[in-house]
Formats: structure tokens, sequence, C-alpha cells
């Protein structure tokens, strides 16, 4: 069984994604590498000091919140990582998940858990995109009400 | 009036305006009630008791309205105070699309209302009609931005409204100044002088209130410890930058440069609420927002029932066709702006595309308001190129689109929001804190007891008798708080950005206490406090990228 790579944001629904990923990771035994993409439109400009902070910030919260999601769901066994990255968001995430030979990348959908459904199917042209690009299965958890 | 209370001699016109103060105050208060009573917009509740006021004899209220009563003493802190509260780190990520919106939308709405007004209302030249098409073009989010605190919606939605708002007030005030200069039966108008004036007065204001406000925030606020003197020195930067921005050709002997005090105060504002308050005590900056908060509260106030003094409701309805003119044509160059604008921003910036829900809201949530209202009242007849019948046919028309936008699309918008499914949980949202809020006043109580205990105030076995019945509250808070964020476990997010905030800004207040225990140096204390700044302002960065939504696509476009 391979790894599997999550990519989150820590909007509004990334709890039931970050879920859904270490409930994954537990019943495969596999690891879970937590991934959150800075846009670098909105970072580069910002000075040295500042993209540092973002950084490590960003993975502060990653961590705190999936040791938070894992106890909570009694998967204390889960294993998992958390990175940060910048750069455009579909080929970044393909990288990651290449990188860590990942065989699957899950996402979260704003849409409710059946139109998530569809949208695997083939519709949601972002889950395409990165489809093809990484070349591993992309599974979208439905996040809405 | 008359004023029994005073012997005849000592009536003067300055008893008489601050009699007129008080009862305006008054009125001011009684709306700020019954509205929150029946949960109408505030500025929703004054424009309508405004035209009310329009109905009491001439003499009952006398105020004398002056363009510079208008422009040098009320604008200031309405602009000054919605300035504060803008990050400038978040503001900044969109800045592209807020200047495009404000200078090119205020530009296009100028000239697109004035062409439609100057072409479809009798007697309104076509200079008097660009200053009014400026004039109205400028948006007031303050009752949106209402809506937004009380329903919840992203915090980029926010931004772009708050940032196109206050950058729009500039450009607005300088094309209002320009049109009206070339309104007069003598002036002359160049384009090429025009576009020279316009460059000067935005770019002089923006440095003027740069300036002054980065000398007051990092030398004043930064070094005094004062919460009194230091609200004094933001009231005389939010005045005195306007004033030396518009004074700036007479004080230095340069009779024709003229430069922007509203944009001189907008940059003021900015600076002191991005640097100033960040290196100011929690005192001072509680003291200064509560202090601008009800500098704004009354200004607002007395703009809108001022114009009410001002209009006749007969006129409103005699100018019917002049304000349905301005009405429309306000609707359509939003509609030109917001759409067209933002997908020009789309294919220049496509990461930063404006998703379409937000283009939605930004359209019919352009509502006018008290600059429109201000800049309206600052036209006297006496004082301007213009002759009155132009002047009140411009007042009618301002307040007639004001009043358009507050009462149909400032009480429609909070249902567009809804059903574009922008906001958030704010019910859940209230609920967790005010469980929050019960822990924390209990833990509180229980250390107040520990203290009681160690300083032999309290008997032992009373001291376990309170503090047990306290631990069993405090259990019993915890538990439900848990069930409730288990319920909605994306409250958790917040919950967390929030903590983390407080303990970065536990550790810069423990840093400053070394140093002032000499237990390190000001270098190192700067370069710490300066770090720990950076992680704050990422925070503001995290949670403005967050609150975009959660990953994917939808037909605006990707993100994580």
């Amino acid at each position: 069984m391979s790894d599997v790579v999550c990519a989150v944001r820590g909007g509004p629904g990334s709890y039931q994604t970050r879920l859904a990923a270490l409930q994954h990771g537990a019943d495969r035994d596999v690891d879970v590498h937590f991934l959150s993409v800075v846009d670098p439109a909105a970072y580069e400009p910002l000075h040295e000091g500042e993209q540092h902070a973002i950084r490590a910030e960003m993975a502060w919260r990653d961590l705190a919140l999936a040791r938070a999601t894992a106890a909570r769901a009694d998967l204390t066994d889960a294993r998992f990582t958390v990175a940060v990255r910048v750069g455009e968001l579909v080929d970044t995430v393909a990288d990651y998940a290449k990188e860590m030979s990942a065989g699957a990348i899950l996402i979260g959908s704003p849409r409710a858990a059946a139109d998530a459904a569809l949208a695997d199917g083939g519709t949601e042209h972002f889950g395409e995109r990165l489809r093809a690009r990484a070349s591993v299965a992309v599974m979208v958890v439905g996040t809405g009400d | 009036m008359d004023l029994p209370l005073l012997v005849a001699s000592e009536h003067s016109e300055l008893l008489d305006s601050e009699v007129s103060i008080v009862l305006l105050l008054t009125v001011a208060a009684a709306v700020a009630v019954v509205a929150r009573r029946i949960r109408l917009p505030y500025t929703v509740a004054l424009v309508v008791v405004g035209l009310g006021l329009a109905f009491l004899p001439s003499t009952f209220i006398e105020i004398e309205i002056s363009a510079d009563l208008i422009l040098a003493v009320l604008v200031p802190p309405l602009l000054f105070e919605a300035t504060l509260h803008i990050s400038w780190g978040r503001l900044r990520r969109d800045l592209f699309a807020v200047l495009l919106l404000a200078l090119a939308g205020t530009l296009i709405g100028a000239f697109v209302v004035g062409g439609l007004v100057n072409g479809l209302v009798d007697g309104v030249p076509w200079a008097a009609a660009v200053a009014v098409g400026a004039l109205i073009s400028a948006t007031d989010p303050v009752a949106v931005i209402a809506f937004f605190r009380s329903i919840g919606v992203p915090k980029r939605l926010t931004i772009l409204v708050e940032g196109e708002s206050l950058f729009n007030d500039g450009v607005a005030f300088v094309v209002f100044i320009i049109a009206l200069a070339a309104a007069g039966p003598e002036a002359t108008f160049s384009l090429g002088d025009a576009v020279g004036q316009f460059i000067i007065d935005g770019f002089g204001g923006l440095a003027v209130g740069l300036v002054l406000g980065y000398v007051v925030s990092s030398l004043i606020l930064k070094n005094l410890d004062d919460h009194l003197i230091e609200t004094v020195v933001t009231v005389a930067l939010a005045f005195g930058s306007y004033l030396l921005a518009e004074e700036f050709g007479a004080i230095f002997d340069l009779a024709d440069v003229h430069l922007s005090g509203i944009l001189a105060v907008v940059a003021a504002g900015l600076t002191v609420g991005n640097i100033g308050l960040r290196n100011t005590s929690p005192t001072t900056r509680l003291t200064l927002e509560n202090f601008w908060e009800f500098l704004a509260f009354v200004v607002n106030s007395l703009v809108f029932l001022l114009l009410g003094l001002r209009i006749e409701i007969s006129e409103l309805w005699d100018r019917a066709d002049a304000i349905l003119v301005a009405v429309v044509a306000i609707q359509l160059t939003r509609l030109v702006v917001v759409y067209g604008l933002g997908t020009l921003h789309g294919l220049i910036q496509p990461e930063r595309k404006i998703p379409r829900s937000y283009q939605h809201v930004m359209f019919w949530g352009g509502l006018r308001g008290a600059i429109s209202v201000a800049l309206a009242l600052s036209l006297v007849a006496e004082e301007s190129n213009l002759g009155a019948d132009v002047v009140s046919t411009l007042q009618v028309m301002t307040f007639g689109v004001v009043l358009f936008t507050l009462l149909v699309q400032g009480l429609t918008i909070e249902r567009l929001i809804k059903r574009l499914g922008l906001s958030v949980r704010v019910e859940e949202r209230i609920e967790q804190q005010r469980r929050q809020a019960r822990i924390y006043a209990q833990q509180a109580g229980l250390d107040e007891l520990d203290r009681l205990r160690d300083q032999g105030v309290l008997f032992r076995d009373l001291y376990e008798s309170m503090a047990g019945l306290y631990r069993g509250e405090l259990a019993r808070d915890r538990d439900q708080l848990g069930d409730h964020l288990r319920r909605y476990p994306e409250l958790e997010t917040d919950m967390y950005i929030q903590a983390r905030a407080d303990t970065l800004r536990a550790e810069r207040s423990a840093l400053q206490d070394a140093a002032r225990r000499g237990l390190i140096s000001v270098d190192v204390l700067n370069e710490l406090t300066a770090e720990i700044n950076d992680h704050l302002a990422a925070l503001e960065f995290i949670e403005g990228d967050a609150r975009q939504g959660e990953i994917v696509v939808t037909e605006e476009g990707d993100g994580v």
C-alpha cells in the first residue's frame, strides 16, 4: 500500500478532509502527508521574515489540528507528516505526491458528499487536472452540508 | 429657537448651534436604540429619520452648513476610523483589484453617470454632471460591513469591499474637485492639466498621510505609554493630515499645488492601524478603538441628519425623474465596473481572480452613504461656481441615490449573501465564544479563590467547598464546549487561530516585560518583537487564505 497526500487549506470543511485522510491512513496502515500550498503571487512580494513566519505558522497549524483530529477520532496510531510548499497548486500537489511516492491524493470539496462523489467521476476540472498531472488516484471528500 | 433658560444677552450663534447639536445627538441616540430593537441597519434608520427631520420648522435646528464644516471637520474622522481596522497584510494581496476598482471604477462611474445625467436631466452642465457622477460613485461599506459582521462572510470579500470603498472615496473627491473647478462660467478645461492635477493630488495626498502617519506611529505611539495623550495625537493626525494636504500649496508657497486631504487621511489611518496600533499597549489600543468608533458614530449620525435638514421632502418628489436617471445610471455603471473590471482583473491576475459570487455581492452591495452625502452637502451655492438650482438638483439626486441603495439594496443584501452560500455559521460561532467565555471567567474565579486561600483570608474547608463547586462547573462547561466542537468541527480552526494569536501576544508582552526589567537589551527586544509581529501577520495571511473555502473547484477557479 502507498502513502496518501492530503491537500488542506484550513478553512471550513478541512476537519472532514483531515479526518477522512487519517481514517484512510489508519485503515490501510499507510502514512498521511498533509500538504498546505501557498500561492506564490501573494507570498513572493512579502519580505523574508514574513515568508518564514507563514511557512512556520502553517506547519504549526496543520500539526496541531491533525493531532487534535486524530485524538478526537481515537486514531492515535495514525501516522502523519505536515509540509508547506509554495507554488502553483496542481503542479505543487502532484510533485509532492511523486516525492512522497504516494498512491493517492485526497482533497476536500465544498460541495455535499453526493455532489463530491459525482465530482470524483470526472466533472470537476481541478480533480481532472490533478489526476492527469500526478497520474495517481484523486479522492474528493464532500465537506458540504 | 428660544432658550428660556438663558437670558437674552447670553444668546449667541454658538449656543444656538450647541443646542442644535445636542438635539441631533439625542435624535441619533434614539434612532440607534430603535434600530437595534427592530434589527434595522443604523444607517438605513438614520436616512429615514433624516427625511423626517425635513418636516420640522427650519428654525428648530439651526446649524450653518458650510463646505469647510463638512470636508474639514466631518469627513476626516469617518475615513480615519474606517482605515484603522484594515489589515495591510490582507489588503496588499488584493491591492491590484482594489485599486483597479477604485481608480478605473470611479473614473468610469464619474464619466458614464455624468454623461447620462448631463444628457437626460435638464439644467445640469457637463462638469457639474461629472462632479455628481463622482460623488455618487463612491461606495460606502458601513451598512454592508455591518451585515457582513452579523452573518459572517469570507474576510477576503470584506477586504475587497472596504478597500475599494476607501480608495474610491479619495479618487471621487479628487475628480469632484477638478470637475467643480471646471464648472464655473469662466472656467477653462484642459485634459492634460486635469490628469496632472489628478496625479499630484492623489499621490501627494497619500505621501503626506504616509509620512505623518509613520512619524506618529513610530515616534509617539511606539515610545509613549499614555492612552490619553496617544488618543489626542491620533485626533491631531486625522485632522492635521487633511489640513496639511489641503493647505500644502499655501503653507509652502506653491500656489498651484493642491493635494488630496481625503487620501492623506486614508494613508495616515492605514499607517496608524498597521504600525502604530501594533506598538501600543492593550489599554491604548482599546481606548483608541473605542474613541474612534464613538467619533465615527457621532459624525455618521450628524451627516445623515444634516442632509435631512437640508433637503425638502417635496424636492425628492419634484425631482423624481432626475433621481431615477441617477439610480439607473449608477446601477448600469456598477454592472460594468464590477463584472467588466472583475473579468479584466481575472485575466491579468488569474491566481487572485475574484469569484463570481463575490462579484454579485460587490455589485448589489455597492451602497452609497455618508461620504457621498458629505460631498453633496459641501456644495454650497454661494461658495461654488454653480447656481442654486444646480446645487439643489445635485443634492437631491445624491440623496435619492443614497436612499435607494440603503433602502432597496441595503435591506436585500443579507438575503443575497445567504443565497450565495457566503455566510458562515455565526450563531454556532457565538455559542462557542459564549462557552469559552464561561470557562475563562470560571477559571479566573478559581484563581482568585486560590489567591484568597494563599493569603489566609479564606478558611481551608470553605475554600475546598467553593473550589469544588467551581471545578464541577468548569468540568461541565468544558464537556459542553467539547460536544459543541464535535458537532461543528469547522469552528476548531477559528479557535486555533485565536489561541495562537493570544499566545504570540503573550510572548510579545513577556519580551517587553523582560526589557523593562533590564533582562534583555532594546536591540534584542526589537529583533524578537519584529519576529513575533511577522508571525501575527502570518496568522492573518493564513486566516484570510483559509476563509476562501476548502479545496477544489468551482466554476470560479481552483483552490486548496
